[in-house]
């Protein structure tokens, strides 16, 4: 009956109503499911930018960016946020207050430390290309880790909400959903940001992205 | 007749899901303000995308005294006449429509329609309006900084954008671009919001076969919306650091007043795929949330069930999912492969099947329906002949060859007038007369209206119809001046005069539009709680106006779809959703 393809809303219930018929419950996956259809918008976000990039990699004065080594190390320490969430998440399923609250705060620590580790690959960018942003792949540099690190800042804003409630709230399972929100945003960041670094800024993979855009 | 009984008792088992924690204002402007009543902020919304909305219909005004009337008014110079056209455009498209159409109508409606207390998140709500009205702050104060708000054209394509010569390219064109970030930064919120209150705020009963089609075009609409801004909002960011950082995402090695301009490499055609893959879907955007609306207004009114319901949905996902691979044809003249050229119109030609099956299934609707001439039912059949005029005349423009002579003309004003702008407007007017007395309690002034949509109706025909004829004669479109020009006849003036006169006339019908709602608000009759016997969730709320938590002590059930009119064998010619089914008792049959 409630199957899209097949119901027939002209006629109206010969049974009994279930929750079944209608929406979910609100409470449980309202923020879930926002988050994920945010996700969806910020993934169209990132593909644009990365079509974008790949599109004007094909002309021929493209120059690509200049190869900057810290951001090896900024990938380690987001890899390590990332696996202090997913650890808080096991350890709040497991019930063990204390060691999600250590996590998450390390996750944060670790968050802090990679975004200061982009400012200052910033700055290392600057100083090679002397102040000259004409050359369009630095122009997508620092576009796309920009907006990269700002989603990674706003999603602080939740991690600092997460660390909050676990500091102060005893109901494990309300904890458990914060842990469980931040873990997703920051695997799907870490994941996007594993996409850009490994296809635009890790030298010459010039022949991967256009075949992912589809030019080759 | 048969005797019906309501045996609610047997089909209604205990909710098991808590209700949603509404949150209570307790001062004047959490309440008014900085409310996070959902019918509060559609009001806000609606509002003010009606005022910055009055804006852009004076910059119209002005800009019809100018191509009717040149030389006539000395404040009109060609820099300023491209800043109203650029600011007309923009504004209609974005922040009216859109924001009318889903934040005015998606918040009113949405959790009222769906049985819903109010948004699932009430706060980020509050917060999506504010984000929005500032959008519009930004916008407006273009108007007043130096060298005054971009005259760059609605579509504004760089290199021309932001290269000194072209207005308000120093602080107008920036002014845009952050104004339209921090919307779509507004709408992401606010869209979120609508698509899970739908997903999962919807009351017992309400399956998604259920909705009417009010909800479907503003959910489908929000959707489309949030895939299709992002593109926007890159190619912002994106113009946006050509213009402060001196980036070339979009411009070229260029020669600017005599002069080499810093920049080198950039692709002015890559902004031209990501505005498009935004604009192209947000003619849907407009035009999707209409189709639903219109579509309840056309079954409330004609008394009849609406025509091919399921079909009806599924038209409405397939134009969304099709929107997303048309967008190239705004671009032929651009010089892009013919293979490419035959793609898009192909696909653009596509859309046209079930854009067309909805218009057959309203007619169908309308068949042997028990027509009144209501005033939302007379602007639904005004939208139906505006969009079969300006959906006939896309097919003109969706191929790529007749498109090539016709571009940038004003065939092509005419063309997305009919189509995107007059007709999703009729049902604006007729969806806020048809709600009017649910949101205010009162009826509007029957005189008022009528004069309202008769002016509307015809003054519009008047305006577009023969801007059709200029446009195939070659008259460009955005063109300061065409007196002069050899190759076109003196009557070409004369037919722009007329459309002047028209169009002041039709903006004056506004202006009465406008008192109307406002002077009715206060002073209107009382209205009964469902006026027009719908059979919708909004229409069966405890209290009209709706107050905060939308219904009773307990949240509706709902047992049928929103289209039983005239069922054979029911006394009255309706059934509310929220009437379970009818079981005929002993007594009765006997």
């Amino acid at each position: 009956m409630s199957n899209i393809f097949t119901e027939q809303p002209w006629i109206a219930d010969a049974g009994p109503l279930t929750p079944a018929l209608s929406g979910a419950q609100i409470s449980v996956n309202a923020r879930r499911s926002a988050l994920k259809m945010l996700l969806s918008v910020v993934s169209v976000f990132f593909l644009l930018m990365i079509v974008a990039y790949g599109g004007r990699m094909l002309y021929q004065d493209w120059r690509p960016t200049p190869q900057i080594n810290l951001l090896w190390g900024n990938t380690g320490v987001l890899l390590l946020s990332s696996l202090c969430l997913q650890a808080a998440l096991l350890w709040a399923r497991a019930g063990k207050t204390d060691w999600v609250r250590g996590a998450l705060i390390g996750a944060g620590i670790l968050t802090v430390l990679f975004l200061v580790g982009q400012v200052a690959a910033w700055q290392q960018l600057i100083s090679m290309v002397l102040g000259d942003f004409s050359n369009p792949s630095v122009g997508f540099f620092f576009m796309i880790t920009g907006i990269h690190g700002l989603h990674m800042a706003g999603g602080m804003v939740a991690l600092m909400r997460a660390i909050k409630r676990a500091f102060t709230q005893s109901d494990i399972q309300s904890i458990e959903h914060n842990v469980s929100n931040c873990a997703l945003y920051w695997h799907y960041l870490l994941g996007v940001w594993l996409l850009v670094f490994g296809l635009l800024f890790t030298g010459d993979n010039f022949e991967v992205l256009l075949k992912i855009c589809g030019f080759i | 007749m048969e005797h019906i009984a309501h045996d609610e008792t047997s089909f209604v088992r205990p909710a098991e899901v808590g209700e949603m924690e509404l949150y209570h204002a307790k001062t004047w402007l959490g309440k008014y303000v900085f409310s996070q009543d959902a019918k509060t902020i559609a009001i806000q919304y609606a509002a003010t995308a009606i005022a910055i909305g009055m804006v852009a219909l004076v910059l119209s005004w002005v800009m019809r005294l100018q191509l009717g009337f040149p030389d006539a008014f000395d404040f009109i110079d060609p820099s300023s006449y491209l800043q109203f056209v650029t600011m007309h455009g923009m504004i209609m498209v974005i922040y009216l429509l859109t924001a009318l159409l889903l934040g005015g109508f998606g918040n009113y409606l949405i959790p009222l329609m769906v049985g819903a207390r109010d948004m699932v998140f009430p706060w980020l709500n509050m917060i999506s309006f504010w984000v929005y009205f500032t959008a519009v702050v930004l916008l407006a104060a273009s108007f007043f900084v130096g060298g005054g708000s971009t005259g760059a054209g609605w579509t504004l394509y760089p290199p021309q954008a932001i290269l000194p010569g072209t207005p308000g390219s120093e602080t107008g064109i920036l002014l845009m671009l952050a104004s339209l970030a921090v919307f779509i930064i507004g709408f992401t919120m606010g869209g979120l919001n609508y698509v899970v209150t739908i997903l999962q705020a919807r009351t017992r009963g309400m399956t998604l076969m259920r909705m009417p089609l009010t909800v479907w075009g503003i959910f489908v609409a929000t959707v489309l919306a949030l895939f299709a801004f992002p593109a926007l909002f890159v190619s912002a960011i994106m113009m946006s650091l050509d213009v402060l950082l001196g980036t070339s995402f979009f411009m070229p090695a260029i020669m600017t007043m005599g002069n080499e301009a810093d920049h080198v490499g950039g692709n002015p055609l890559l902004f031209q795929h990501l505005f498009w893959f935004f604009g192209h879907p947000e003619v849907y955007i407009v035009a999707l949330p209409a189709f639903g609306i219109v579509s309840d207004l056309i079954s409330i009114h004609a008394r009849n069930n609406i025509f091919g319901y399921r079909m009806m949905v599924w038209a409405i996902i397939a134009i969304a999912f099709l929107s997303f691979i048309v967008w190239a044809h705004h671009m032929y003249t651009v010089g892009m492969n013919p293979y490419f050229g035959f793609f898009f119109a192909t696909t653009t030609l596509i859309i046209a099947v079930p854009t067309a099956l909805k218009v057959y299934n309203w007619v169908l609707t309308l068949w042997q329906g028990n027509i009144h001439l209501t005033i939302p039912m007379l602007f639904s059949i005004a939208f139906l002949l505006f969009f079969i005029n300006g959906g006939m005349t896309g097919l003109f423009l969706g191929n790529a060859s007749v498109s090539m002579p016709l571009s940038d003309t004003l065939f092509v004003v005419a063309h997305f007038h009919m189509v995107m702008a007059v007709a999703p407007v009729m049902v604006v007017c007729g969806a806020i007369y048809h709600w009017y007395p649910k949101i205010t309690g009162r009826w509007y002034h029957e005189g008022m209206a009528r004069f309202h949509f008769w002016v509307t109706f015809v003054g519009s025909y008047l305006v577009f119809l023969p801007m059709h004829y200029l446009g195939i004669m070659g008259v460009p479109r955005r063109y300061f001046e065409i007196t002069g020009t050899s190759f076109l006849p003196d009557s070409a003036q004369t037919v722009n005069a007329s459309i002047t006169i028209a169009a002041l006339v039709v903006g004056f019908a506004q202006l009465v539009f406008i008192y109307n709602l406002i002077f009715s608000a206060m002073k209107g009759k009382k209205a009964p709680g469902n006026p027009w016997n719908a059979t919708s969730l909004e229409w069966q709320t405890e209290h009209t106006p709706p107050q905060h938590g939308n219904f009773g002590k307990e949240l509706p059930c709902v047992y049928r779809w929103a289209y039983d009119f005239s069922v054979p064998g029911v006394e009255d010619d309706f059934i509310p959703q929220n009437v379970p089914p009818r079981t005929t008792t002993p007594e009765a049959a006997s």
